[in-house]
């Protein structure tokens, strides 16, 4: 929304932004990092949802609409820079504690100790990748800093990555940047969490777990990279518990989702960056938000025929509010995630059943009425409040036309506009029949991928890491 | 007791932000065009009707045009919506914007 | 300033142990967007010619937290803050991160709780930027409700901090503790209540004043231009002394119960000494002294005497009869009005309240609207000889602000 206000203003014209109490400050900063400090904002008391029609009423008319008057008409003051330390200063000298205490004291740190990011440190970082430390990555909202190599390195020591990681964080940190991702999204109250799926050798290079325990901590790569990613979007990206970022209960890092590329060569599944058309054999990592979800226990079934129905049923239940992604805002971008373990894939493969044919099926079958469809998104939600059923919208072009195909309320829709939405991997224990369903925030995090550059002479570099 | 130390790096980035001046305000709302832009979030089409009403009570002479003739500033097609703005508000001749909702 | 500066590098080397570092939160202001006041003050200052002493400002790490290290780390912040524009000119208590979390603990309430912004220059005013500034004003864990609750006092809109803060007047918050807390923290409201030697009227009183200045960037010379300003900016704290006072207390003209700790805020104009009694202090309310009561409107405040507040309950009359009494004789003629400064110099321009011209065309015009608008406080040492004080007021709209003290455990 305040995005809006700054091309307004880009465009020579005064703005002024609605802004509930709580969200006052998080906008504050937010208008920031937009290069506008001083974007007047007027504060509507409270938050509107939980306000009757007449409470809403007084408060826009007591306090709003003076504040909107404000804005348009008076001048707010000049804003001033801020000037903080040169991106490759030294800010402390001390021991492991102090360091410690130091950077946990001004935010810079998750709360777990970290290693203490000395020029040697991230130097050894620096090796493991051919370009410059002073490289830039991108810039990012909220807070509109540099992402450079070096600060790559820098939150990649402090994360307990291993230097040869290296390669891996710069190309997180190129898909962080990439715009059709949507970083800036990564404070919002529902606080999903981002999920990092890697292919290609460098999973057994690196020693990724890819099977039993494969969302689990206790194996250094996926777990330091997985840290990494919540570090770097404090520190570069700049969210902040409490400022920038107000999910409401949040969820923590996860750890890296390595895929379990012998079995996906043995039925001849393609792996998941082949969906961003990458090929069997390169190195890749893919970023996605997700919601939440379920571990999906005992699929039974000996044909995919009847195991399948239980893994609709799991896309259904893990999906709830995140359909306004399908239809209302950003139609057709909920991309759940589904993980199948190596046997449930392998006895799918066996029967004959390529990935997309899963895809297919699910797409088919994974369907709920349209009366339901509608409550989650209007009813119990109000994310949706055009007054529109879905099939008047549908007719309008405003939504996908598989929800327009009649007006019954009973009608079976889909969950996804598209087949190729439904996300599917291949990790976890290779002999149980568990799989795993991540519901997804949509384009507030969209699945995005980033091939994985090695530097010249890896694997001598590799060989001589620790 | 010998206790080793370490120089420890400053782990950010450096801001690259511009400060961008801010459009220049009105000196009245008095005979001005208003527009309305909606994240399509937050009660904005009940809180844009009041806020009208109120405006036209003070400045009976002012102008408004809907969130609905600009579309959702936040949907998927938000990029191209933003893009287009300079066109769009030059077209229905709005003054002044008032754009909602963040909470 | 703008862009790249070199940050010194704490520790040259030399072996220092742990505990001659000062960890410190800085007390300074911050606003919603992320720009510290003080690069706005820094510009002030400079303006105004006082980097000459204040060799620091907006020289700072900008962090939340900073070390200093050495044997000497306590005087070096006090002369670093010093420099840095961060004190009222005497020592501070250097504010380390133990003495915080001791003074948010008896706070009771969570550190990064926003309470407002603070006039002008709208620092954030947070749980702990409070508790930074109160154990830098000496504070012990104790008064933090009692911080707290000023703090949110200053933040209300009637309180109009901004003007406070801007005006050439001397205007200064006036606090007022009634309840029986003023005793469990020994604030004093006997010989010598208006003066120095009781930890809690001192530092309670400065603490609201660090606030104002560092997080409101209210800085003499530089923001704030009152012409002289008064001591009473250092720290305007006392209690209201429950056995001496023979009527109603406070909290409970305030709509509190005998039972409640409430602290109450007016703006205060300089404390004028009045030796005597009701006509006495009527004839210094009626003077010039009540030229922005007249002006704004307003709450004024007197202090009787316990001796004369005994004389008069002897007498059988009330706070009411007071209050009233003060209004009706504390009058001055309308020649005497109309010579005055404001007056004199503002008439065209300045629409004096009604009740003003009210006054003027009886001939009697009185130095606030109404008896309501005289805040009584009994409090004081108990001679013979009564020092009773009447306080003024400036500024509007009209403020009397009473702020329950949260009972929390400490």
């Amino acid at each position: 929304m305040l995005r809006a206000s700054a091309a307004v203003e880009a465009a020579g014209i005064p703005s002024s932004s609605l802004v509930c109490d709580g969200f006052l400050g998080q906008g504050a900063t937010t208008a920031v990092g937009l290069g506008l400090p001083n974007l007047p904002m007027a504060a509507v008391p409270g938050h509107v949802d939980t306000q009757t029609d007449n409470e809403l009423r007084d408060n826009l008319t007591s306090v709003t609409l003076r504040a909107v008057i404000e804005n348009l008409t008076a001048a707010p003051p000049a804003a001033v820079m801020i000037p903080e330390p040169g991106p490759q200063d030294v800010v402390m000298d001390g021991s492991f504690e102090e360091i410690n205490r130091f950077f946990y004291e001004n935010g810079w740190s998750d709360g777990l100790p970290i290693v203490p990011p000395s020029r040697e440190k991230v130097e050894r970082f620096l090796a493991f990748t051919d370009l410059p430390a002073e490289h830039e990555i991108g810039k990012m909202a909220p807070d509109n800093r540099q992402a450079t190599v070096w600060n790559v390195a820098v939150n990649g020591v402090m994360a307990g990555c291993r230097p040869q990681y290296m390669p891996v964080l710069v190309a997180l940190a190129e898909a962080m940047c990439d715009p059709g991702y949507g970083v800036e999204h990564s404070g919002n109250t529902p606080g999903a969490e981002t999920l990092i799926t890697i292919n290609g050798p460098i999973i057994k290079e690196l020693e990724f777990n890819y099977e039993q325990g494969a969302l689990r901590d206790g194996f250094q790569a996926n777990t330091a990279i997985g840290r990494w990613w919540r570090l770097y979007l404090r520190n570069v990206a700049g969210f902040l518990p409490h400022q920038t970022d107000k999910g409401t209960f949040g969820n923590t890092w996860r750890v890296v989702l390595a895929e379990n590329e012998d079995v996906l060569a043995k039925i001849g599944w393609p792996p998941h960056a082949a969906d961003f058309g990458h090929g069997r054999g390169d190195n890749v990592v893919t970023i996605s938000r997700f919601t939440g979800g379920d571990v999906i226990a005992s699929v039974f079934g000996q044909k995919p025929e009847d195991m399948l129905p239980y893994l609709a049923d799991a896309l259904i239940s893990q999906t709830g509010w995140q359909l306004i992604f399908t239809v209302g805002m950003a139609d057709g971008s909920y991309n759940p995630l589904l993980v199948l373990s190596p046997i449930l894939a392998e006895t799918m493969a066996k029967a004959g059943w390529s990935k997309d044919d899963v895809r297919q099926w699910l797409f088919e079958n994974a369907r709920i009425p349209a009366r339901k469809f509608e409550q989650y998104i209007v009813e119990y939600t109000n994310f949706y409040s055009g007054g529109r059923s879905m099939f008047e919208l549908a007719q309008l072009g405003k939504a996908n036309e598989l929800y327009g195909t009649s007006q019954d309320p009973d009608r079976l829709v889909p969950l996804v506009c598209n087949p190729m939405d439904i996300q599917i991997a291949v990790s976890g224990d290779p002999g149980r029949t568990n799989a795993q369903v991540f519901s997804h925030n949509g384009i507030l995090g969209f699945p995005t991928a980033r091939a994985i550059r090695l530097p010249n002479d890896w694997q001598n570099k590799l060989a001589g890491a620790e | 007791m010998s206790e080793d130390t370490y120089a420890a790096l400053w782990p950010r980035g450096e801001k690259t932000v511009e400060i961008a001046p801010l459009a220049p305000r009105l000196d009245t709302l008095e005979g001005k065009t208003v527009a309305f832009l909606w994240d399509y979030l937050f009660r904005g089409d009940e809180i844009f009707p009041i806020l009208e009403a109120e405006l036209s009570a003070a400045y009976p002479d002012m102008k408004f045009v809907g969130h609905t003739t600009f579309g959702s500033t936040h949907g998927h097609e938000e990029g191209r919506i933003l893009a287009d703005l300079p066109t769009t508000l030059a077209e229905n001749k709005v003054d002044a914007v008032i754009s909602g909702m963040g909470c | 300033m703008i862009g790249k500066t070199s940050w010194p590098v704490l520790n040259e080397r030399c072996r220092v142990s742990e505990a001659d570092s000062l960890w410190v939160l800085l007390p300074t202001g911050q606003r919603a967007s992320g720009e510290w006041i003080d690069d706005t003050l820094r510009a002030r200052a400079e303006e105004q010619g006082l980097l000459d002493r204040l060799t620091q400002v907006a020289a700072f790490p900008r962090q939340r937290v900073e070390v200093v290290r050495g044997p000497n780390a306590g005087a070096e912040v006090n002369e670093t803050f010093y420099r840095r524009g961060w004190t009222d000119g005497l020592p501070i208590v250097p504010p380390t991160t133990n003495r915080v979390d001791g003074m948010l603990r008896a706070g009771g309430q969570p550190r990064h709780q926003v309470l407002g912004e603070a006039e002008p220059l709208k620092g954030v005013v947070t749980v702990e930027k409070v508790a930074v500034n109160a154990v830098m004003a000496g504070c012990e864990d104790a008064h933090m409700p009692v911080v707290l609750a000023a703090a949110a006092a200053l933040l209300e809109p009637e309180f109009n901090l901004r003007g406070v803060q801007t005006t050439d007047e001397n205007v200064t918050p006036l606090l007022v503790l009634s309840g029986r807390l003023a005793k469990t923290l020994q604030m004093n409201s006997r010989f010598g209540a208006l003066g120095p030697g009781w930890r809690a009227n001192a530092a309670i009183g400065r603490a609201v004043r660090l606030i104002m200045h560092n997080l409101g960037g209210g800085w003499p010379a530089a923001v704030a231009f009152a012409g002289l300003g008064q001591p009473g900016r250092y720290s305007l704290c006392l209690a209201e002394d429950d056995e001496f006072n023979p009527w109603e207390s406070l909290r409970e003209e305030l709509g509190f119960t005998v039972d409640d700790d409430v602290l109450v805020v007016q703006r205060a104009e300089s404390v004028v000494n009045v030796t005597g009694g009701l006509d006495d202090l009527a004839s210094v309310m009626a003077s010039a002294t009540s030229a922005f009561s007249r002006m704004h409107g307003g709450q004024v405040a007197v202090i009787i005497a316990p001796y004369v507040a005994k004389m008069l309950a002897d007498e059988g009359k009330s706070k009411a009869y007071v209050k009233a009494y003060l209004h009706e004789h504390g009058q001055c003629g309308a020649a005497e009005f109309e010579k005055s400064w404001l007056p004199a110099r503002l008439a065209s321009q300045t629409k004096w309240p009604r009740w003003v011209r009210d006054g003027v065309a009886r001939d009697s015009v009185p130095a606030v609207e109404s008896p309501d608008h005289i805040t009584v406080i009994v409090a004081g040492g108990d001679i013979p000889i009564p020092q009773c004080a009447y306080l003024p007021t400036w500024g509007f709209p009209p403020c009397r602000i009473a702020k329950k003290i949260r009972k929390t455990s400490v």
